[in-house]
């Protein structure tokens, strides 16, 4: 190809394009560099027990990030399974069952919930499901499930189970296409082939379109975890802003996220701010951790699937 | 016997098969009563408030701040997308890809974060410039992935041929692809727009918000999310009323343009 490029035109055009590319490197390494330099007081004066520490308490100028890093994770989690059991039952919905009359009307439908912003969703949390968290869910979880840690304590609406749901709707608009995309993708050969061996629709989806689309789904359902982690504004809004540890989800907590958009104004001292851009860091590394562990994976499994 | 077994396996499995079925009706119900839930109340709670002054305030400042964004990130985003575009296969790019995946997958708080320290700490003051820059941010990798997936969809044959009739590569890819992607790339825009408009994290660090018209670029300046966010945070209910009426505004806004993007977008595949 080099060899055709024998106009100045295109040398020069090449030599923009690349100029893009460039000022991409230089956003990364700004960011980079301005979160590691800011958060340089933090990370000599704490080291690692910024990590482990489960007291945040700037008053005794106590920073641990440990109930950020968990409030972070469990509210992911919760979304992440929510998202991936209802995502998944509407695309094969959508998908294996598409000769119902309402599947282009859903199509459209989801498109619009995808636009609707993150504070929106906030402020529906606040106003409307977290008052029937408050009144309704979680006292019948409390009647039904409260022999479990996971579903005991006092309720109080905002807290990790809300900020959950809530990243649970999020997620939904992607996964739903994601998945409905591989599924489009399974060959019909076969999946004509289970219905002539008499599999019934339910069988065809469990025994030939699932274990084909697999892979993928693994794929969007990790790409999904990364996103959530990130999801700063409606969680904020929902999960109560409380620093603490706790096995209920119930209770409120607090993400990497969200304590910065609620304290990072408020920071009076530099070993303040300086820990809240550790927190912004950490949050950096977790999503960058989960996007190539989640690359690499799918990437392992499409490889092993090639050669297979 | 033996057939009467074999009838009841039958009936079993038909069975199951019908409470799949409708285990999977439920399974859309949930996805699509949020949407329902949240535009109801949107627009039985921000309908009383509509038509404040401080709704128009923020109007301006979503149109005023989105579009300096784009203007800014269009070019870059569909050069970078142009530029993915060019360097397929390459090795260098798969580390630029891999940058720009990284871009779009960051939490677009810590943008606010550095833009602060960048752009608000050396200019001393939050502003709509500084929330234009990290809104800029925010849509660069979303813009540079639309242009490329646009790109891959609909024009390779379209620049063989140029390449074919003897044009030189840069000829080719702004005399003929660019204006037939005319269309897809103000989708693309469009819906990078719709993105920018409903962010709120960064702005909090980088723009502030502002009750009063902003006196110029160079100061604090409100958002419709911006609003959205600190009223539904206010204990007062009036206040509490404004957070909704943002939020109605906002959604209409947004729905003009997805609505205008798809009509845009179905044009073109016709």
């Amino acid at each position: 190809m080099n060899k055709f490029r024998k106009h100045d035109s295109d040398r020069l055009f090449a030599g923009a394009l690349l100029s893009f590319a460039l000022i991409l490197v230089l956003f990364i390494f700004v960011i980079i560099s301005v979160l590691i330099e800011r958060s340089w007081k933090s990370i000599t004066t704490f080291g690692f027990s910024f990590l482990t520490g489960q007291t945040w308490n700037p008053l005794r100028h106590m920073y641990g990030s440990l109930p950020f890093l968990y409030g972070t994770l469990i509210s992911s989690l919760i979304g992440l399974v929510l998202a991936t059991v209802v995502g998944g039952g509407t695309a094969i919905l959508l998908t294996q069952f598409n000769h119902l009359r309402f599947v282009k009307l859903a199509t459209f439908l989801l498109d619009v919930l995808a636009t609707i912003p993150s504070v929106v969703y906030g402020l529906w949390g606040l106003f409307v499901l977290v008052p029937w968290l408050r009144n309704t869910g979680e006292p019948f979880l409390k009647a039904t499930l409260g022999f479990v840690p996971l579903f005991s304590g006092q309720v109080w609406g905002v807290g990790l189970l809300a900020a959950g749901l809530i990243l649970g709707i999020m997620m939904l608009p992607t996964i739903i296409s994601v998945v409905r995309k591989l599924m489009d993708q399974v060959p019909q050969e076969l999946q004509d082939g289970a219905i002539a061996l008499g599999a019934t629709r339910t069988e065809k989806v469990r025994m030939v379109v699932l274990p084909y689309a697999r892979v993928g789904i693994l794929g969007a359902v990790f790409l999904s975890f990364g996103r959530a982690l990130g999801e700063t504004i409606a969680v904020t809004m929902v999960i109560g802003n409380s620093p603490t540890i706790s096995s209920s989800l119930f209770q409120p907590g607090d993400s990497l996220a969200s304590v910065l958009v609620t304290q990072f104004l408020e920071a009076s001292t530099h070993l303040y701010l300086s820990s809240l851009y550790e927190i912004g860091l950490v949050l950096l590394i977790v999503a960058v951790l989960f996007h190539s562990v989640s690359k690499f994976l799918v990437w392992r499994v499409s490889e092993r699937a090639r050669i297979a | 016997m033996k057939e009467e077994l074999f009838i009841r396996a039958i009936k079993k499995r038909k069975r199951r098969d019908q409470w799949f079925f409708v285990f999977l009706l439920v399974m859309g119900f949930f996805s699509l009563f949020p949407l329902f839930s949240v535009l109801y109340y949107v627009v039985s709670k921000g309908w009383p408030g509509l038509f404040a002054a401080n709704d128009l305030i923020s109007v301006f400042g979503t149109l005023e701040m989105t579009l300096f964004a784009l203007l800014f990130a269009a070019p870059l985003g569909i050069g970078l997308g142009f530029y993915l575009y060019e360097t397929r296969g390459t090795r260098t790019v798969t580390v630029i890809r891999f940058i720009a995946e990284l871009l779009a997958g960051m939490p677009s708080i810590l943008v606010g974060m550095v833009v602060y320290a960048i752009v608000v700490i050396s200019t001393g003051t939050f502003s709509l410039f500084a929330g234009s820059v990290s809104l800029a941010v925010f849509v660069l990798p979303f813009l540079a992935r639309e242009t490329e997936d646009r790109l891959i969809a609909s024009t390779s044959t379209l620049k063989e041929g140029a390449l074919a009739l003897g044009a030189s590569n840069s000829r080719a890819l702004l005399q003929m692809v660019l204006p037939v992607m005319k269309r897809p790339l103000l989708v693309a825009v469009l819906l990078g727009v719709i993105r920018a408009m409903g962010e709120t994290a960064p702005l909090i660090f980088t723009s502030l918000g502002n009750n009063f018209w902003p006196a110029g670029v160079f100061s604090p300046a409100s958002t419709l999310s911006l609003q959205i966010y600190f009223d539904a945070l206010s204990p007062y209910t009036g206040v509490q009323a404004q957070a909704w009426a943002g939020a109605l505004i906002l959604i209409a806004m947004i729905m003009i343009l997805f609505l205008v993007a798809r009509w845009i977008s179905k044009g073109e595949s016709k």
